[in-house]
């Protein structure tokens, strides 16, 4: 397709044939502006959020039925300029990307006025934008490079970001997070950096058809070892996770809303194209045996982190370690090497983002009127804030995986794969995790609507918070029900990562 | 001027000629690709960036703790 037809022809078409470069351009650009213009900063930033959304929702539309967009940046064919590919898998994550965002963005007005001084406000939406273009270039570039620049485009915001919490201990957590990120990060760039030595190439597609032929020498191993290992920092796997609970704890509430539903995602999709894309033909997996390990694990993060959000007596610590666990299920599908576990996950990674972005919204609304998020905080919820309180109710049983709850979906492809793979126990065991889930779900029900409220005050919450909150509620409800569009593309992309695998 | 000597001189030219074209053909060969240098360049940019962002990290943590001792600033955190 020629780029040449410019503005002076049909505009339409030329926008469409720019969408991949308009998804990462637009926040990438409005975020200096925003620093600049200074003013009217919520308003701009939400627009440009909502502009975002419509790309991703045209570019998941133009994909959705298998095809491939491979758009070539500056004109510079594949193996030697960047390339940005849009397919089922990355047209789904970024669509979760940009909605999760526009969401987030509506509902932080109030939420960033009462948490956020005034004169950073400008400074706070611009990091939120920028974080956003670090999550969405991570899943749009076919650029092995590229993906590590995106990626510290996104931690350098997103510790930004964690660092403006109220609280002190904002700070702590935003350094021990940078600590760690910083060394996940680096661990990529060094992987990358070895894989270019013995390919002298970093497209990934380029990449995957080149590593076969040395995928026996131990340099090559070992820049497998260091980007696993390096993504799942990020990921914040069992045994890498010590950051994420103080993060989650700490941040603003949008950010631990925008943060737990895109950030753990993202490099959960990192992991996948190590897998499947970079290293996919070569038997890296097999002959590593990826798959137990990464099982253990997985099995260790769902029954460990649901077992200790239930001693959790801050309600936003409790989900940030229900979170860990939810990281577990991700992951566990992609260890039965299969394609119903990896279409559970990939839908789990949708549902979970609506759930939990949805919960921490709730959790907003309360800091908001109430003054805090610990248990004691929520005394008497379902009398001071019917609907706040009732929205955590709705978003819990998803969580659990109640039928009719989107949770309940995810879960229940998972099973199908574990069967698949031949490991019954497993599903005893994320059964066994789903009681757990329950634990701790209704230790906060019971607070909410069993206890007498501290003091008399009855105040829900505004409804500018209150609306986007129920709407990423209501959302993981209906794609409970709904379930086809979803899992039509989410099978699709499981579908093309695994014969990737499979030569 | 294009005498009988002119034969030996246009063999000179022809030798230098060769020479250099053998010298120009050996520097294309031995050339040094930039994508190395922009991978470094890029990786340096991206750690002044991480470290600066640590270091106001730390001046603010050592406004809010008045330390920046990691473990008097646990064992404050631990009293709160």
């Amino acid at each position: 397709v020629s780029t040449e037809s410019g503005p002076g022809g049909e505009l339409l078409p030329f926008l469409i044939h720019h969408l991949p470069a308009l998804q990462i351009v637009v926040p990438l650009i409005a975020a200096p502006l925003l620093v600049l213009v200074g003013r009217w900063s919520w308003l701009f930033a939400t627009i440009v959020g909502f502009i975002s959304f419509g790309i991703s929702i045209g570019l998941i539309s133009l994909v959705s039925g298998g095809e491939v967009i491979s758009y070539e940046l500056g004109g510079w064919p594949s193996p030697m300029g960047i390339v940005y590919v849009v397919n089922e898998a990355s047209s789904l994550l970024m669509l979760v990307v940009t909605m999760v965002g526009a969401i987030t963005l509506l509902y932080a007005r109030q939420s960033v006025a009462h948490e956020i001084p005034e004169d950073r406000h400008h400074f706070f939406y611009a990091a939120l934008l920028l974080c956003m273009t670090g999550l969405l270039g991570i899943c749009i570039t076919g650029d092995a490079f590229n993906v590590f620049v995106f990626l510290e485009i996104s931690s350098l915001s997103a510790y930004a970001l964690i660092g403006m919490g109220s609280s002190p201990r904002a700070l702590t957590a935003a350094y021990r997070y940078l600590v760690m990120g910083t060394i996940g990060g680096t661990f990529v760039l060094l992987g990358i950096g070895m894989l270019y030595m013995h390919t002298g190439t970093l497209n990934m597609a380029d990449l995957s058809t080149r590593i076969p032929a040395v995928s026996h020498v131990s340099t090559v191993r070992a820049a497998f070892a260091f980007m696993t290992v390096g993504a799942l920092v990020k990921l914040a796997l069992v045994p890498l996770h010590f950051w994420l609970p103080n993060c989650y704890t700490y941040a603003p509430s949008v950010v631990s809303a925008f943060l737990s539903a895109t950030a753990t995602k993202v490099s959960y999709f990192i992991l996948l194209r190590i897998i499947f894309n970079i290293f996919g033909k070569s038997l890296l997996l097999e002959t590593m045996k990826m798959e137990s390990l990464l099982l253990i694990l997985s099995l260790v993060a769902i029954v460990g982190g649901s077992a200790v959000a239930i001693f959790q007596s801050d309600v936003k610590r409790l989900l940030a370690y229900s979170s860990l666990a939810q990281i577990g299920y991700f992951v566990l599908g992609l260890s039965f090497n299969n394609v119903s576990g990896l279409t559970g996950s990939l839908i789990h990674l949708f549902n979970h983002a609506l759930m939990k972005g949805g919960l921490f919204m709730i959790l907003g609304c309360v800091a908001l009127r109430v003054g805090g998020t610990r248990m004691e905080h929520m005394r008497g919820l379902g009398k001071r804030m019917p609907l706040t309180a009732f929205g955590f109710v709705l978003g819990g049983l998803g969580m659990i995986g109640v039928p009719l709850t989107a949770g309940f979906i995810s879960k229940w492809y998972l099973v199908i794969g574990a069967f698949e793979a031949g490991l019954w126990w497993v599903a005893v065991i994320v059964l066994i995790a789903s009681l757990l889930a329950l634990g701790y779900i209704w230790r906060v029900i019971e607070v909410a609507y069993f206890y007498e409220p501290l003091d008399d005050e009855r105040q829900e919450a505004p409804l500018g918070m209150l609306l986007p909150a129920w709407a990423m509620i209501i959302g993981s409800v209906i794609f409970g029900v709904w379930t086809s569009p979803l899992l039509h593309i989410a099978s699709g992309a499981a579908t093309s990562f695994i014969e990737v695998l499979k030569p | 001027m294009r005498g009988g000597g002119g034969g030996a001189v246009s063999e000179g030219a022809r030798a230098e000629a060769v020479r250099l074209l053998n010298h120009a053909l050996v520097n294309v060969v031995v050339y040094s690709t930039p994508l190395p240098h922009v991978l470094m360049l890029t990786a340096i940019v991206v750690g002044i960036a991480t470290i600066s962002l640590a270091l106001s990290l730390v001046v603010r943590i050592n406004e809010a703790y008045d330390t920046i001792e990691e473990d008097e600033i646990l064992a404050l955190e631990a009293q709160s």
